[in-house]
């Protein structure tokens, strides 16, 4: 399951400079790709299966999504369990008719990760192997 | 005060046939308040419900519930007809659930979680009582665990249905299911209208105006309903966490989490089931604090034995033990009320009140113990519980009385308890305990 070529963000989002009265002037525009909603989105493995479901979704200080926190298994909401994923281990399909969510992992890893607990730092499930340089690797600072 | 004979005048027949719907009725309740547990938090997610906005509809039903348990519990002491107050709590869930289903925008969520908090809080009493109606303080152990038993078979079947329901259909149709299994509940209360208008014992007597508070703290500071409410608020804040504890464990471990999770969920409902009545029998015959005792036991050894093993077929064995403390504490709790403040006139409010201790067990404990196991780990979190649960089983050995009633003096005058002198006919049927006067 190699990476085709990372959905990437060079840099964080260009945010406009503040304007000295500290209202950004906007104007209405068709957003120029398809785009679909995160939150409460089912997560499928790559044979189909279900890997849970997006809970959460965490950004850092340059405001660009990090984490994802996925809950899975748990029966009638007892039990669940909540990890971290890494944001680029997640593909998405905003043009189908049922946009979903691919992660191309075991569910044996989801299961064995520690849960994600509410902190600046959590720990997080993250690719083994270091991007191929050639693929604009991620920043340096993602790796702990 | 209706006159007694019209109950005792009632047929064999027609009580029999209360009996059975109650039976039913408990089954089907159960059924519905599966629905309502934390499965609330998985559909509200796949309605890209926030984290935030999740936590706090579920605190809003937390927080109403807890509030409205002792009030509620003085408002259905008032009620005279207890199968009204039942079948109008379960209309109240049905509303809930089509409020979840149809539209489940933060007002109607809100809104919906306060309306199950609150009938959640009228409806147990309610059922405590028409229990006490139909069988009398006498054959109570036996008529609860017969209610115990039919209440885990619909806790166990609406678990399996609603699981596979939010499994293969979807989390919508979870909320319709319960809205639809409210119909069959409302249809089994048909027999009961008439049987379970209560007697007149079952009332507040009347009092001067003035008194009234004062009456109600001094049924509330009954010492046996307080150290049971101890005892009963300490079992649930070591019960409580336990799933959640060990449901890291079955999902690191097992190959498939949820069924497991199912399984621990599931199995100690067959053995409620299967047990429950033997329980209200031997509750009867031995008395309640030996069952007490029992039931309280199981909960430091499950905790001991989940601090033992990582395997989880195991740990989903270790909570058969849960089955056993199940049984004996789902029964002890009307049952224990019923002998302290069955003939007071405030069985319900004293239900309430014991209801409250629970609530503040189930919700204090589980970000307590999950903060013990971030930071000290998941077996200190164990041992911390096994504390709380050896301290309830220390409770009942040194302080819980006996409440088992005497049969032969039935108009025993315990101390402080008993704020209403009674006498008690037995007709061949069943037997009716009527109150007197309640002495000035």
């Amino acid at each position: 399951m190699r990476k085709e070529a990372p959905p990437q963000l060079p840099t964080a989002p260009t945010v406009a400079d503040t304007p000295p009265g500290g209202v950004v002037d906007a104007h209405v525009e068709r957003m120029n790709v398809a785009v679909m909603s995160i939150l409460g989105k089912r997560v499928k493995g790559a044979k189909g299966e279900d890997l849970g479901r997006v809970v959460d979704v965490l950004a850092d200080a340059s405001g660009r999504v990090r984490i994802a926190v996925i809950d899975f298994g748990g029966f009638l909401g007892v039990g669940n369990h909540r990890i971290a994923v890494d944001w680029p281990l997640l593909r998405f399909n905003p043009d189908d008719n049922d946009p979903s969510l691919l992660l191309s992992l075991s569910p044996e890893k989801l299961r064995t990760a520690p849960e994600y607990k509410d902190n600046p730092r959590p720990q997080t499930l993250m690719e083994v192997t270091p991007p191929v340089p050639t693929a604009a690797a991620a920043p340096a600072d993602v790796k702990k | 005060m209706p006159d007694p004979a019209d109950i005792g005048v009632s047929a064999e027949l027609t009580a029999a046939r209360a009996s059975r719907g109650l039976d039913w009725f408990n089954l089907f309740v159960a059924n519905i308040q599966t629905g309502f547990g934390p499965f609330i938090a998985v559909y509200l997610s796949s309605q890209s419900w926030t984290q935030t906005s999740i936590g706090l509809a579920l605190s809003i039903g937390t927080v109403s519930s807890m509030a409205s348990q002792v009030p509620s519990g003085a408002l259905v002491d008032l009620m005279p007809n207890k199968t009204r107050v039942a079948a109008f709590s379960v209309l109240t869930f049905t509303m809930s659930a089509l409020m979840f289903a149809i539209h489940p925008i933060p007002l109607f969520v809100y809104l919906a979680e306060i309306l199950h908090g609150v009938s959640s809080c009228t409806l147990s009493p309610a059922i405590a009582a028409m229990s006490l109606v139909i069988a009398g303080r006498f054959g109570m152990g036996l008529r609860l665990g017969r209610n115990a038993s039919f209440a885990a078979v619909g806790n166990g079947v609406g678990a399996a249905l609603m699981g596979a329901c939010g499994q293969y259909v979807s989390e919508r149709a979870v909320f319709f299911l319960t809205a639809v299994l409210t119909l069959p509940a409302l249809f089994t209360l048909l027999p009961l209208r008439r049987v379970a208008v209560a007697a007149g014992e079952l009332r507040p007597a009347h009092r001067a105006p003035g008194e009234k508070r004062l009456h109600y703290w001094r049924v509330l500071a009954d010492r046996r309903l307080l150290i049971f409410c101890a005892c009963a608020m300490l079992f649930t804040f070591a019960n409580a966490p336990l799933l959640m504890l060990i449901s890291g464990t079955l999902t690191a471990k097992g190959s498939n989490p949820s069924l497991l999770i199912a399984a621990c969920i599931v199995l100690p409902q067959i053995i409620v089931a299967v047990a429950s009545p033997s329980v209200g029998r031997y509750a009867e015959r031995y008395g309640r604090r030996v069952i007490l005792m029992v039931g309280f036991t199981m909960l430091p050894l499950r905790c001991l034995l989940y601090t033992q093993t990582q395997n989880p077929i195991l740990l989903v064995a270790v909570q058969l033990l849960d089955g056993v403390a199940g049984a004996c504490f789902g029964i002890m709790v009307p049952l224990i009320v019923s002998d302290v403040a069955g003939r007071s006139g405030h069985f319900n409010l004293s239900l309430g009140a014991v209801g409250f201790g629970i609530g503040i067990g189930a919700t204090v404990s589980t970000p307590v113990a999950g903060w013990l196991a971030d930071h000290w780990g998941t077996r200190t979190a164990f041992f911390a519980l096994m504390a709380v649960g050896v301290l309830a089983v220390l409770i009942v050995l040194f302080l819980m009385p006996e409440t088992r009633p005497d049969k032969n003096s039935a108009d025993d005058d315990r101390s402080g308890s008993a704020q209403c002198r009674t006498t008690t006919t037995t007709s061949p049927s069943r037997r009716v305990t009527v109150a007197a006067t309640p002495p000035p």
